[in-house]
């Protein structure tokens, strides 16, 4: 190991990458977010979403979604590419670019024929993109974008709190509580983050400040725009804040951390 | 190296024109996308929880009833949950509007980019037609009977329930209505 680097080696940084990313999958796999699970849905959803009007324009999602087969090599392809990316250390590069470009294949079609579209899935692209490369140089680089997009997601995501008006509203978090968990109210009123809910939704104050927490949490990511400094501090706020999200609102946060690993990368 | 010297765009040109294309192209979309207020993969809008809520007198949501027991979404995944609950939104919205998408309305919005010859086949591609829209009940019902519930399902029937906040806890109001009930 050299230790003037100013990071880690990629391939080091390419293990945790796919390994965490193999989790991800296997937990994909365990919620029925397949394509042979949807198979041959009757109806799509595009939205304005234009980078699925090509996908709908080029045919693939919905050969995809009429061949069961098709559907069950892609799941499983995918699997098996996680795990040779994880492994192979030469020209790791032409495999990862497959996986990304089997992924994205899956993730359109999927989305598009369950009718529900996920933002965090732009996470994952730009996490996996810098492992295309086959220069270790250009990687690099992209690692380097990746950190800046994330820092941009979490900056303007506090940002909006600010000028939409959610921060000055002092019953917001409870009343999102309320809107969230009401499946759980009626349905599994012992459920955790249910019992956590009713206890914030009677404690306004407490919920507000919890509320500014969130928003200061994913403010003091602007910090990492003008230094490397706090990086690993960054990204135990960012586990923090996918965790406690999870437990208090049942939002699934989880692919963020997939380019949360950029944070780690670079050495101060 | 002077401070201009060590940013990233400078290092970026420097070192690979391509890729500063690529990552200045990606800001510009992402940016031009922002503004439009539009979500295109891979460029959202990160806005999400900004807009305020109140806390509201009653709030309605949409149960499903499996041959009469109320399916307990709150007990499989959150994928699964969205699935269902998306899928069914989108059919019964077409089920109301006489299974007119009204993805052709958005289609108005950048008509002028398309060109008229091709007009039919974006429509065909990208819009639900009705044939296929009517076999969504067969499909929900498979779905359902293999992905969540593991056993047959002779019929499956959609309510909204409204309920009120009386802390500490949600109790059920007479407004409840049956949206629709799909039989096998």
């Amino acid at each position: 190991m050299n230790p003037t680097a100013t990071h880690i080696s990629i391939d080091k940084y390419a293990k945790i990458i796919f390994g965490y990313f193999l989790l991800l999958y296997l937990y994909r796999m365990h919620s029925g977010t397949m394509l042979i699970d949807s198979y041959s849905s009757p109806i799509k959803a595009a939205g304005t979403n234009y980078t699925y009007w090509l996908a709908l324009l080029l045919q693939f999602p919905q050969f995809i979604n009429q061949h069961y087969l098709i559907s069950w090599c892609l799941d499983f392809g995918i699997l098996l590419l996680i795990i040779v990316c994880l492994f192979i250390r030469k020209q790791r590069w032409i495999w990862a670019s497959l996986l990304l470009l089997l992924f994205f294949v899956k993730c359109f079609t999927i989305q598009l024929y369950a009718c529900s579209h996920t933002k965090s899935i732009s996470c994952n692209f730009v996490a996996l993109l810098p492992l295309c490369f086959r220069k270790e140089k250009n990687a690099h680089l992209m690692i380097e974008f990746g950190r800046y997009f994330l820092i941009y997601i979490l900056v303007i995501s506090a940002y909006h709190k600010f000028v939409n008006g959610s921060l000055q509203n002092p019953e917001n978090f409870s009343s999102i509580l309320m809107h969230q968990h009401l499946d759980l109210a009626t349905l599994y009123p012992q459920h955790i983050s249910y019992k956590i809910a009713t206890f914030l939704i009677e404690h306004t104050t407490l919920a507000t400040f919890l509320f500014y927490i969130l928003f200061v949490t994913q403010l003091c990511f602007v910090l990492g725009i003008f230094t490397k400094q706090f990086d690993k501090w960054l990204f135990l706020l960012l586990i923090a804040f996918a965790v406690l999200t999870y437990f208090f609102m049942r939002i699934y946060n989880f692919d963020i951390l997939l380019l949360g690993i950029t944070l780690i990368y670079f050495k101060e | 190296m002077n401070k201009l010297q060590q940013t990233y765009f400078f290092r970026l040109f420097k070192e690979n024109k391509w890729l500063f294309v690529f990552v200045l192209l990606f800001i510009v979309c992402q940016h031009f996308f922002y503004l439009k207020k539009n979500n295109c993969f891979p460029w959202y809008v990160w806005n999400m929880y900004s807009y305020p809520e109140y806390k509201p007198d009653t709030l309605t949501q949409v149960e499903f009833y499996i041959d009469g027991e109320r399916l307990n979404l709150a007990k499989i995944p959150i994928w699964q949950e969205a699935t269902i609950q998306h899928t069914f939104n989108t059919y019964f919205h077409l089920y109301q509007h006489q299974y007119i998408d009204n993805q052709e309305k958005e289609m108005e919005k950048i008509r002028s980019y398309i060109p008229i010859s091709s007009k039919e086949y974006w429509i065909k591609a990208i819009a639900n037609d009705s044939i296929n829209t009517k076999q969504f009940p067969t499909w929900f019902i498979n779905y359902l009977e293999q992905q969540i519930v593991h056993h047959k399902i002779n019929e499956v029937t959609v309510k909204t329930v409204a309920y009120k906040y009386t802390p500490p806890t949600f109790s059920k109001t007479q407004k409840s209505s049956t949206l629709i009930t799909f039989k096998k």
